[in-house]
C-alpha cells in the first residue's frame, strides 16, 4: 500500500474501520454471552443456571420440536418449489418466463409480514377467503384447510422463501458453459439424462447455498410464527423469544441462554452457505467463446410447467395482494366486492381518525429510522467494501467476515443482545429510538457491503491507480474517482436498506417501546387487535412504497449498464 | 468407423448466411480440418454435423447413414449420432472424477461396469493418463485436462471425432506438442476425424485434407501441400502463410515449352498460366521464401529476377524480413545468409518460375 502517499492514515483508517464494525458487531454478542451465565448483573456470580432452567422446562421440547420440524419443512418445500421454478426459467421454452422469474423480486415487494398477514385472512378454516370459495364451489361445510397448522405455517413460510432458493439457482444453470451440456449430448445422453446427471448436479451448490439461506431466514422470520403459528398455539423459537421477554419482569438471562445455540446453528449453516456459493461460483464459470445453451422443448408439457408457475406466483403473490385491496376499500369484511360495499372511509380514517394517530407516528418514526439508518449503515458499508474489495491489508478477510456475522444472527436475538449491551452506562439507549437504529443498522450492514462490493469490482483498479499516479492521494481517490463511480451500487444499496429497515420486524418488536413504535410493530398489533381494514392499509403502503424501491433500483442498474462501467 | 458426407449445407442466422453451401467428403479414418479466419463459418458447419445448430438445408451422412437432412426431414439429436467431440474448453464436468468424466459416454450405452472399468482404462491409458482416473478436472494441468477430453470423446469408439479447436487454450510449446501427439493420437486410432481451426500451422501438420473457408464458402479444397503452394485464390494465399500478391500482364501468347511471358514493371517472368488471354491483367502470387536474393546485377533484359529497393529490413534470427518496392509494388522477402540492409538499397531478386502462381 505504498502508492499512496500519506500510507498511515490509510492504516490508520483501516484500523478504525475494523475497531467500529468490530464493536457494533461483538460488543452485543458479548453481553449475549454473559447475560446467559451471569443471571445477576449486580453479583459477580457466574452459572449455567438459566441453560439448565431453560432446558429442564416444559415448553422447551415442544418449542425446539416445532422449529426444527417448521425450519427443516420450509427448507424442503422451498427447494421443491425453488428448483423447479428456476429449471423452467432457465432452461425450458414455456411461455411467459419474464413475468415467472418475476419471483426473483417478490421477497422485495411481498415482505414476510404481509404475506403473513394476507394468509391468515385467506386461510382461516370460517372465514377465510380461500375456504369460503371453497365451500361455495363444493357445497360443502368443511373448509379446504386450516392455515393456523403447522402445515399453514410451513406454507406461507415456503411461499415467503423460495424465491431464494430460485434466484441462487436461475442463476447457475444460466451461467452455465452450455459446452458442458453438449459435450453429455454428443456423448450419448438425451435431454432428460443430461437434465439429471449434469444440470442438476452442477447446480446443486446453488440450490445447497440458497436452501441454506432459506434455513437461516426460517429461524430469524418473526411475523409469520406470530400470526399464523401463535394463532394456532405453535411457538417456534423466534416466538418463544418474544414471549420471554414480554413477560413481567422480562426475562434476560434465559432468552440470552436460549439464544445461543440457534446462534451456533445459524453460524453453522452461514458457513455452509458461503463454501456451497464459492463451489457454485466455480461450477458456472464460463469458459471459452460458447454459443447460448439450448432451450429444452417441452412440447404439451410446458402447460404443466406455466400451470405450477401460474399457481405459485398465484397463491403467493396475486391473492395476498388481492386481499389487501379488497380489505382497504371493502365496507365490512366478508362483504362482495361491488360498488355499493366499496368505501375509501378506512383510508379516511387511517388519516384523520383518533385510530391513525398512532399508524401515522409509527410511520413517522419508520421513516426517520430508515432515512438515519440507510444513510449511516451505507456509509459505513462503503468504507468496509472497499477495503475489502480493494485493500491489501492481511485484516481484510477479518473484517469481511465480522461484517458478515449479522447475516447469522436472527433479528430477535440481535434485539435481545442489544437491550443487554446498551440499557447500561455509558450508552443508556433503553426505550429510545437510537437503540433501535442501531440494531437495524447492525442487522443490515451485510447487506449494504454486499451491494457496494458489487459495484466496486466492476471498477478497474487502473482507474483508482490513474488517479493516485496522478498525485491524488487516498482521500481524493476515494471521493473523486470511487464514490462517483459505485454511485449506482451506493444509492442501489441505500434503496435496500432503507426499504429492509422501513419493514423490520424481528428486532423492533424486542425493542420498541409507547410512542416508538415503528410500521411492522404496528401492524402486528393492529392484526392482534383485529382491525382488517387497517392491516390492510399499512400492508398495502408497505407493498407500494417497496414497488416504486424495486422501480428504482432497477433503473439504476440500466444507468450503470449504459454508462459502461465494466 | 465411417466416411463423412456432407452435401449442400446452408446455415443462416436472420440476414446472415453462415455456411452458404458447404459440401466434402471425408474417407475412413482420414482427417480433414476446416479452416478460416473466425466468423467464417467453419464452427457452423461443425456443430451441425454435431447436431447442435440445425441446418437450414443440405445433407450429412456418416458412411451410409443419413443423420441431418433438410429435404428429407431427418434431424438426430446429438445424443443419436454417435460422434465423439473434444470442444474448445474441453466442458469437463467439474462435478464428475476424470473416471466418471470418461465412463459417461459407455453409461449411456449401457455398457455394463467391467466392460465400463476396462475401457477406462484404456482411454487413459491411450492419452497416457493412467492412475490419474481418481482425480477432479481442476486438480489437473491444462494439457492434462485436454488429454481426459480426448479419452471421454474415444472411448465409446464413435463413428467419427469432431475437434472444435481444441489446441487454442494451451500455450505455445504445449500447443506444439499437443499438435503431433493428437496427429499420432489419431493415426494409431484410425478414427475419421473432423477438425476446425483458424491456426494455418495446426492445419498444416494435422490434416490429410484442408478445407479454407471464407464468408461460408470453401475457397479450397486440397493436401497441405498443394494448399499452400498452389492457392487457388488471392483470399487462399493471403490466409495461408504470407504470400506476395503482385499485379502483371500478360504480354504474349504461351512459347513453345508452354511458358507464358507475363511482364511485371520492367522485368519480364515465364511461368506456366494455363488459358490466360494476351493483353489480360492477373495477379501473382509468390511466396516470400521462394524469392532468392542475387548478389550481381543481372544483365539487361534478364528473365525472371526483380530490381528492387529496400523499404525497411527486420533480423529475425537465422534469416532477414526484408519490405522491398519493385516497381511500386510491395515485396517482402525472407534473406538468408545476407548482410544488413539500409533504406534505399538497391537488391536483385530472383524467382524460379514454377513457384509463381497465376490466381486471377
Amino acid at each position: 500500500m505504498n502508492m499512496f502517499k500519506f500510507p498511515s492514515t490509510v492504516r490508520s483508517l483501516e484500523w478504525g474501520c475494523l475497531f467500529l464494525v468490530g464493536f457494533i458487531v461483538l460488543y452485543p454478542l458479548f453481553w449475549l454471552l454473559l447475560g446467559s451465565v451471569k443471571p445477576d448483573l449486580s453479583s459477580n456470580e457466574y452459572n449455567l443456571d438459566a441453560f439448565v432452567a431453560i432446558y429442564e422446562s416444559q415448553y422447551m421440547g415442544e418449542v425446539l420440536r416445532n422449529t426444527a420440524v417448521m425450519s427443516i419443512g420450509v427448507t424442503i418445500l422451498a427447494v421443491l418449489i425453488g428448483v423447479p421454478l428456476a429449471w423452467i426459467v432457465g432452461r425450458t421454452d414455456t411461455p411467459f418466463k419474464d413475468y415467472i422469474s418475476m419471483t426473483a423480486i417478490l421477497p422485495f415487494i411481498m415482505p414476510p409480514v404481509v404475506v403473513a398477514v394476507a394468509w391468515a385472512y385467506l386461510g382461516t378454516p370460517r372465514v377465510g377467503f380461500v375456504n369460503m370459495f371453497w365451500k361455495w364451489v363444493m357445497d360443502t361445510k368443511d373448509p379446504l384447510f386450516d392455515i393456523f397448522t403447522m402445515g399453514g405455517l410451513i406454507f406461507v413460510m415456503a411461499l415467503s422463501l423460495a424465491p431464494y432458493v430460485f434466484i441462487f439457482t436461475v442463476t447457475a444453470f444460466k451461467n452455465m458453459d452450455p459446452t458442458l451440456e453438449n459435450a453429455a449430448h454428443i456423448s450419448g445422453a438425451d435431454k432428460w439424462q443430461t437434465t439429471l446427471r449434469i444440470t442438476i448436479p452442477m447446480a446443486a451448490p446453488a440450490i445447497l447455498s440458497g436452501a441454506l439461506l432459506v434455513f437461516i431466514q426460517s429461524l430469524e422470520i418473526f411475523a409469520i410464527p406470530a400470526t399464523i403459528g401463535v394463532s394456532g398455539g405453535i411457538y417456534v423459537f423466534a416466538t418463544q423469544l418474544w414471549r420471554m421477554m414480554i413477560g413481567i419482569p422480562p426475562n434476560f438471562s434465559h432468552a440470552a441462554a436460549m439464544s445461543i445455540p440457534i446462534l451456533l446453528v445459524c453460524g453453522l449453516a452461514l458457513w455452509g452457505q458461503t463454501k456451497a456459493l464459492g463451489r457454485s461460483a466455480k461450477y458456472t464459470t464460463v469458459g471459452g467463446k460458447s454459443f447460448r445453451p439450448r432451450l429444452i422443448q417441452l412440447g404439451k408439457w410446458k402447460y404443466l410447467a406455466l400451470g405450477f408457475s401460474g399457481f405459485y406466483l398465484l397463491v403467493s403473490a396475486i391473492l395476498p395482494m388481492l386481499t389487501l385491496i379488497y380489505g382497504t376499500f371493502i365496507s365490512n369484511r366478508g362483504r362482495p366486492p361491488t360498488l355499493e360495499f366499496l368505501t375509501l372511509g378506512h383510508i379516511e380514517e387511517v388519516l384523520l381518525g383518533d385510530g391513525g394517530a398512532v399508524i401515522l407516528r409509527s410511520i413517522e418514526n419508520s421513516l426517520l429510522l430508515s432515512f438515519l439508518g440507510a444513510t449511516i449503515g451505507i456509509a459505513l458499508a462503503a468504507v468496509v467494501a472497499y477495503f475489502v474489495v480493494r485493500s491489501k491489508w492481511r485484516l481484510r478477510g477479518t473484517l469481511d467476515f465480522l461484517a458478515l456475522i449479522p447475516v447469522a444472527i436472527p433479528g430477535a436475538v440481535i434485539a435481545i443482545a442489544m437491550l443487554w449491551a446498551y440499557i447500561r452506562e455509558p450508552f443508556n439507549l433503553y426505550h429510545t429510538l437510537w437503540i433501535i437504529l442501531l440494531a437495524y443498522i447492525t442487522r443490515f450492514l451485510p447487506f449494504g457491503v454486499k451491494a457496494v462490493s458489487n459495484s466496486i469490482t466492476q471498477i478497474h483498479e487502473e482507474l483508482e491507480r490513474a488517479a493516485a499516479i496522478s498525485g491524488a492521494n487516498w482521500f481524493t481517490v476515494f471521493w473523486r474517482v470511487l464514490v462517483p463511480l459505485a454511485m449506482p451500487g451506493i444509492v442501489a444499496g441505500w434503496i435496500i436498506l432503507f426499504v429492509s429497515m422501513m419493514r423490520e420486524l424481528s428486532a423492533s418488536i424486542m425493542l420498541f417501546s409507547s410512542n416508538k413504535e415503528v410500521i411492522g410493530t404496528i401492524l402486528i398489533q393492529l392484526y392482534d387487535e383485529g382491525l382488517f381494514s387497517h392491516v390492510c392499509i399499512l400492508s398495502l403502503i408497505i407493498v407500494i412504497l417497496s414497488l416504486g424501491s424495486v422501480a428504482l433500483v432497477r433503473w439504476l442498474t440500466k444507468q450503470t449498464d449504459v454508462e459502461g462501467i465494466t | 468407423m465411417q466416411n463423412v458426407r456432407v452435401e449442400n449445407l446452408v446455415k443462416r442466422f436472420g440476414d446472415v448466411t453462415a455456411v452458404a453451401g458447404v459440401s466434402f467428403n471425408v474417407p475412413k479414418g482420414e482427417l480433414l480440418t476446416l479452416l478460416g479466419p473466425s466468423g467464417c463459418g467453419k464452427t457452423t458447419t461443425l456443430n451441425m454435423i454435431a447436431g447442435f445448430e440445425d441446418p437450414d438445408g443440405g445433407d450429412v451422412f456418416v458412411g451410409d447413414r443419413l443423420i441431418s437432412s433438410s429435404s428429407e426431414n431427418v434431424l438426430l439429436p446429438p445424443h443419436e449420432r454417435n460422434l465423439g467431440m473434444v470442444f474448445q474448453s474441453y466442458g469437463l464436468w467439474p462435478h464428475l472424477k476424470v473416471c466418471e468424466n470418461v465412463a459417461f459416454g459407455l453409461q449411456m450405452r449401457k455398457a455394463d461396469k467391467s466392460q465400463i472399468s476396462e475401457a477406462v482404462d484404456r482411454a487413459l491409458d491411450l492419452v497416457r493418463l493412467n492412475g490419474l482416473g481418481d482425480r477432479y478436472p481442476s486438480q489437473l494441468s491444462g494439457g492434462q485436462q485436454q488429454r481426459v477430453a480426448f479419452a471421454r470423446a474415444l472411448v465409446y469408439e464413435p463413428d467419427v471425432l469432431l475437434l472444435d479447436e481444441p489446441l487454442s487454450n494451451l500455450d505455445a510449446a504445449l500447443r506444439e506438442e499437443m499438435r503431433l501427439e493428437l496427429k499420432e493420437l489419431q493415426a494409431e486410432t484410425g478414427i475419421t476425424t473432423i477438425f476446425v481451426t483458424h491456426d494455418q500451422v495446426e492445419a498444416m501438420v494435422m490434416s490429410d485434407t484442408i478445407i479454407v473457408m471464407n464468408n461460408g464458402y470453401i475457397e479450397q479444397m486440397g493436401p497441405p501441400n498443394e494448399v499452400y503452394q498452389k492457392p487457388a485464390n488471392q483470399f487462399v494465399a493471403g490466409f495461408v502463410g504470407v504470400s506476395n500478391l503482385l499485379s502483371a500482364k500478360i504480354v504474349d501468347v504461351p512459347r513453345s515449352d508452354g511458358k507464358t511471358p507475363i511482364k511485371l514493371g520492367e522485368t519480364t517472368i515465364f511461368c506456366d498460366a494455363m488459358g490466360a488471354i494476351k493483353g489480360n491483367h492477373v495477379t501473382l502470387s509468390i511466396r516470400p521464401e521462394d524469392l532468392v536474393v542475387v548478389p550481381k546485377k543481372p544483365k539487361k533484359n534478364e528473365p525472371n529476377i526483380l530490381q528492387c529497393t529496400i523499404e525497411k529490413s527486420v533480423y529475425m534470427g537465422g534469416m532477414l524480413e526484408i519490405w522491398a518496392n519493385a516497381y511500386g509494388q510491395q515485396l517482402r522477402i525472407h534473406g538468408h545468409r545476407l548482410p544488413l540492409l539500409s533504406r534505399d538499397d538497391r537488391i536483385y531478386v530472383q524467382m524460379d518460375p514454377l513457384s509463381v502462381k497465376i490466381i486471377a
